[in-house]
């Protein structure tokens, strides 16, 4: 042994490799450890107490448990890109190099000058920031940032994780959760039977509670199993995985955690997150060991006793060189013989029973200390423990017995079953008298809980029920546990004024419980909101039965009807990173390119997201600013001409002998009698008679049309059409391709619109009367089919021209070498959401589902006499009724003035507040053409109110704009220009 | 997560597929209905516990409505067939 593991034993260590010693940083320091330890593990070896701070009172916190149940040992793992905060330091395995910090301290656990937030603990009872800083309620804010500062866990990471992430699928015929006795055993036998069988375990090594301990039986038949498991082939083992999450029809969610050795290879994923589809859950995740209530019991040292006898066999360490060992079971006898065989001085055992029988006996005879009938009532040491309280509760009166020096207190209140996985797949839990636990009262699904996880704490009925479940017979009747002979660890005199803990990680006691109680609360959830019992990152594993039984006991209640709080995934906790697997940056999101937009990007489009396209809000060559660039944008198509990139809009192609009765009932307006070769401009609702999306439609064969539908409603519309199709109208003979990817397409707007056109299609008719507006063209371009439609969006003349997919990139390099010529510029969607507020055309922000054709100025679409979507509506009465807000133009005194984000609209800005709002704006631009600011709003009543003056107001930015409301149409009422 | 039985894809899961609400609604003549049942029809939506018919629609696969039994208590799902068939 080195001198800086003073905790390390010659006995067990049955994971680690003593031939090799490394070292790892603990908060700056060195410390060694072997290969196979956990953080914890060589923490402890290396002597190590104080590990963490509490919470909300920063008290001194030392390793708890061995394994996922760890309340205290929260550490930092890795710097900057490879910060990972609340690691459970009794999991993670140490890797040589690696550097960890404690938490939640400053400047480090072993000082921590918040420390002395403990000193006025009674100061802080459950709730006691919700009672205190709520009041002026205007300053909870800025309260809450210093709460947080001197509450919290580890510090979030502020660089971009470095890690690998990977997602996994598997399917299975057996899901195991738990590579313990019951697990094993139900790995065997499936796999024997020659199913499929993914096993999962959360450790590094297969065994679980037998690594615990030593038994020669046991050991063999564990050795034995390993090795006919790994003869099968169908047997797939996964150690340093957790089965987090069970869903809907058994689908099961797996973290597994990548252990190297030997250093990380290039590429390889730290965390893998799995999603595995299986026939059959069993569930054999085993017990949680629950702790013992008494004063101080959260001090350094104090250790549940299961977990201090698997540091010795699994790492050879040794928690306690002269520890105490308390609890109201046999095995604490067999602990304490561990502790002796591993050179410990055992102070003491302390049982609660009265008369424990043989075992005690026979411990006594061989010359260590028994008490029988007592308790530990409080632990001494503030950095450790340095002795323990023992009282004999016995007799009538209980009184002190002895102040018993000792390095450690380990206790144990016996096992109860983890509920979580069965708890998730909405199985039902039953009190068991004997156990003092909820156990399984059903198997959700089929999915079967057995050994420790059933509440069998025994080996040979673990072993028998993982036969039993692995070959899908039914399990043997849970046995009738011993009689009760265990001492509700919750339910112990109260003999000393220190605070017993509950919850470790979020600093909740007994008292907070009480406290909540005799403040009417009476329901479990609200209780651990309250006080935030069980809310921390082992999920009141350890907490939550003591809790429920302490709120049970404070209200008078049966525990049974006090109920559990709802276990949610995940069992553990997952790393986000893991979560999101290779779904980030590009990959998380998805850009959607049109044929184009490799042009756009060479010629300096400063780009936005639309739907999942990406499309050129504006051309910095336009200009240095968004707002500078969009107005010259505007200028250009109004006085000379631009072009535009309209891919992204959606493309429906609609075909079928009844294909115009069809499109009636989807448009308000009708589109069975438009001639061959002419479109129409549609209004598509819900049912509820809100505009739903808007476009325009051409009849391009005799029995087909080809519609157009907005950049962000382009799947939605599809999924309303087939809705419309397949449930609405089915005897319809209809058939619908959504061809948004098949086509490029361009729009070319502005008086020298037509010139550019005739270019590109030299000696075609394209005057007004062999393509009038609302018409088409149907030729041939690179030998690909080309269709000129002529729409308008600006206002101005404008084609709308239409090519494959696979020829737009030519068809926009050849129309933009023309349009130099011309003055022809390339413009943006800023510009093109200008151009179109100048005329009053809607978009989404006025189309904002609620608003009808009739509010924005589009009444006269609907046609009323016959059936569409969401035309019945429209004659319901609140349509009509006034009040309802309708689509106004505004404009400014300040004629350049900028409006603020989310205006409203008032009809003073003066006097009493709040004032009432009328409306809100819902775009607004700089009118390059009219030289001043204008803006679209939805505001009650509008139309009667045109001409009035009205205030643009943001009472959040404290910002004002006097202005009047005028007709939306700001120019070319008449539609001139767009005839021209 | 569920997994959809589609009857023409096969059992796929939940993320595939669209919900589209209680497949037992059924649209009133609009030229025949009081308002009272046309409101009804858009608004009002039992909340059964147990036995339901819904709608999906196999979004990512065949685009085909589907209108699945599904107990809204155990989530286990009973038959699975295409709103088309029996209405065509």
């Amino acid at each position: 042994m080195t001198t800086s593991q003073p905790n390390r034993t010659t006995l067990g260590g049955r994971l680690i490799d003593r031939t090799q010693i490394k070292n790892f940083q603990f908060d700056g320091r060195s410390i060694p450890f072997h290969p196979g330890d956990s953080i914890a593990s060589a923490l402890l070896a290396s002597g190590r107490s104080v590990v963490g701070r509490s919470f909300k009172l920063h008290r001194p916190r030392g390793v708890y448990a061995l394994g996922a149940d760890e309340p205290n040992a929260l550490v930092t793992t890795g710097s900057g890109p490879t910060l990972t905060p609340n690691q459970r330091a009794t999991i993670i395995p140490v890797e040589a190099g690696m550097r960890v910090a404690g938490q939640n301290a400053w400047p480090n656990v072993q000082v921590d000058l918040f420390g002395l937030l403990d000193r006025v603990r009674p100061l802080l009872p459950a709730g006691f920031y919700y009672k205190t800083f709520m009041w002026p309620p205007s300053q909870w804010l800025r309260y809450e940032r210093q709460i947080r500062k001197m509450a919290g866990l580890g510090p979030p990471p502020t660089e971009a994780d470095s890690a690998k992430y990977a997602h996994r699928n598997a399917h299975a015929d057996v899901l195991i959760a738990g590579g313990g006795p019951a697990g094993l055993s139900a790995a065997l036998a499936a796999g024997e039977a020659g199913q499929d069988v993914i096993l999962a375990a959360s450790g590094q090594a297969l065994g679980g509670g037998l690594l615990n301990q030593y038994h020669q039986a046991q050991d063999a038949w564990l050795a034995e199993t390993i090795t006919k498991l790994k003869a099968l082939p169908n047997v797939r083992i996964m150690t340093m995985t957790t089965v987090v999450g069970a869903y809907e029809h058994n689908l099961f969610t797996l973290s597994e955690r990548v252990v190297m050795r030997d250093g990380r290879m290039e590429g390889q994923p730290e965390e893998r997150f799995w999603q595995v589809r299986s026939q059959r859950l069993i569930i054999a995740t085993g017990g949680i060991e629950r702790p013992l209530l008494f004063g101080d019991n959260d001090r350094p040292g104090v250790m549940l006793a299961g977990a201090a006898s698997g540091y010795i066999w699994r790492f050879g360490v040794l928690a306690g060189r002269s520890p105490i060992i308390a609890g109201a079971d046999d095995r604490i006898y067999k602990i304490a013989r561990d502790f002796i065989d591993a050179g410990a001085n055992v102070r003491a055992v302390i049982d609660l029973r009265d008369d424990p029988g043989a075992m005690a006996d026979l411990l006594a005879a061989d010359g260590v200390r028994v008490e029988r009938g007592a308790m530990i009532v409080r632990a001494h040491g503030r950095h450790k423990v340095r002795a323990a309280e023992v009282w004999r509760i016995s007799e009538a009166k209980p009184r002190l017995l002895e102040l018993i020096s000792a390095d450690a207190i380990l206790t144990t209140g016996g096992f109860g079953p983890a509920l979580q996985l069965h708890a998730q797949a909405r199985g039902k839990l039953s009190w068991d008298s004997g156990l003092r636990a909820f156990v399984p009262a059903d198997n959700p699904d089929g999915n079967v809980s057995i050994g420790g996880a059933r509440g069998s704490f025994n080996f040979e009925l673990a072993i028998s029920e993982g036969a039993n479940a692995g070959r899908d017979e039914p399990l043997p009747t849970l046995c009738s546990q011993q009689a009760p002979s265990v001492h509700a660890p919750w339910d112990l005199p109260r003999l000393s004024k220190r605070p017993r803990f509950v919850d470790f990680q979020n600093d909740v006691a007994d008292k907070d419980i009480e406290l909540a109680a005799r403040e009417g609360y009476r329901s479990i959830e609200h209780v651990k909101r309250y006080t935030t019992l069980g809310m921390g990152t082992d999920q009141g594993r350890a907490a939550g039965p003591m809790g429920l039984a302490l709120l049970a006991a404070a209200i008078g209640q049966e525990i049974t009807k006090t109920g559990v709080t709802t276990f949610r995934p995940p069992t553990t906790p997952v790393t986000f990173g893991a979560v999101a697997g290779a779904t980030k940056g590009e990959l998380g999101h998805a850009i959607r390119r049109t044929a184009a937009d490799g042009w756009h990007a060479a010629q300096g489009a400063s780009f936005i997201d639309a739907g999942l396209w990406r499309r050129p809000r504006f051309y910095k060559a336009n200009g240095a600013t968004v707002g500078e660039a969009y107005r010259a944008e505007a200028k250009a198509v109004r006085e000379k001409g631009g072009m535009i990139d309209v891919s992204t809009l959606g493309k429906i192609d609609v075909q079928g002998p009844d294909a115009g009765i069809f499109l009636d009932k989807l448009y308000t307006n009708r589109i069975s009698n438009l001639r061959l070769g002419r479109g129409r401009y549609g209004l598509m609702l819900r049912e509820d008679g809100r505009i739903f999306d808007d476009g325009v439609v051409f009849r391009t064969g005799e029995d087909r049309f080809h519609l157009s539908c907005t950049t962000g409603g382009a799947s939605a519309v599809y999924q309303h059409i087939e809705y419309a199709l397949q449930v609405l109208w089915p005897s319809l003979e209809v058939y619908v391709t959504p061809v948004t990817e098949e086509w490029f397409a361009v729009a070319v707007s502005g008086p020298r619109a037509r010139d550019l056109l005739t270019a590109l299609l030299p000696g075609l008719d394209v005057t007004n009367s062999a393509l009038p507006l609302m018409g088409m063209l149907e030729t041939t371009l690179f030998d690909q089919r080309l269709l000129v439609m002529r729409i308008s969006y600006s206002g101005e003349l404008s084609y709308e021209i239409n090519i494959s997919a696979d020829w737009g990139a030519a068809l926009w390099r050849r129309l933009s070498e023309l349009a130099s010529d011309l003055e022809i510029i390339a413009y943006g969607t800023e510009a093109m959401g200008a151009l179109r507020i100048e005329k009053g055309h809607i978009t989404h922000a006025e189309a904002d589902g609620r608003t009808t054709p009739d509010d924005v100025g589009l009444g006269s679409l609907v046609d009323k006499k016959k059936d569409a979507i969401g035309v019945r509506s429209l004659s319901l009465p609140v349509f009509s009724e006034a009040g309802r807000k309708q689509l106004v133009g505004l404009v400014v005194d300040d004629g350049a003035a900028t409006l603020p984000i989310g205006a409203q609209i008032t009809v003073d800005d003066q006097g009493a507040t709040p004032r009432p709002s009328l409306g809100h704006v819902t775009s607004w631009a700089y009118s390059s053409e009219l030289q001043r600011t204008i803006a679209l709003a939805l505001i009650k009543d509008g139309k009667r109110l045109i001409g009035e003056r009205i205030f643009i107001v943001s009472p959040v930015m404290g910002e004002s704009v006097a202005g009047k409301v005028v007709d939306p149409v700001f120019i070319d009422k008449e539609g001139s220009r767009l005839r021209a | 997560m569920l997994l959809i039985p589609c009857p023409h894809c096969g059992p796929r899961p939940e993320t595939e597929f669209v919900y589209g609400g209680d497949a037992r609604v059924k649209r009133p003549d609009p030229e025949n209905s009081t308002d009272e049942q046309w409101t009804s029809y858009i608004y009002a939506r039992d909340n059964p516990k147990g036995q339901h018919q819904e709608l999906w629609l196999h979004n990512a696969g065949c685009h085909l409505w589907l209108i699945v039994e599904r107990d809204t208590v155990s989530h286990a799902i009973g038959s699975v067939r295409a709103v088309r068939e029996g209405q065509q």
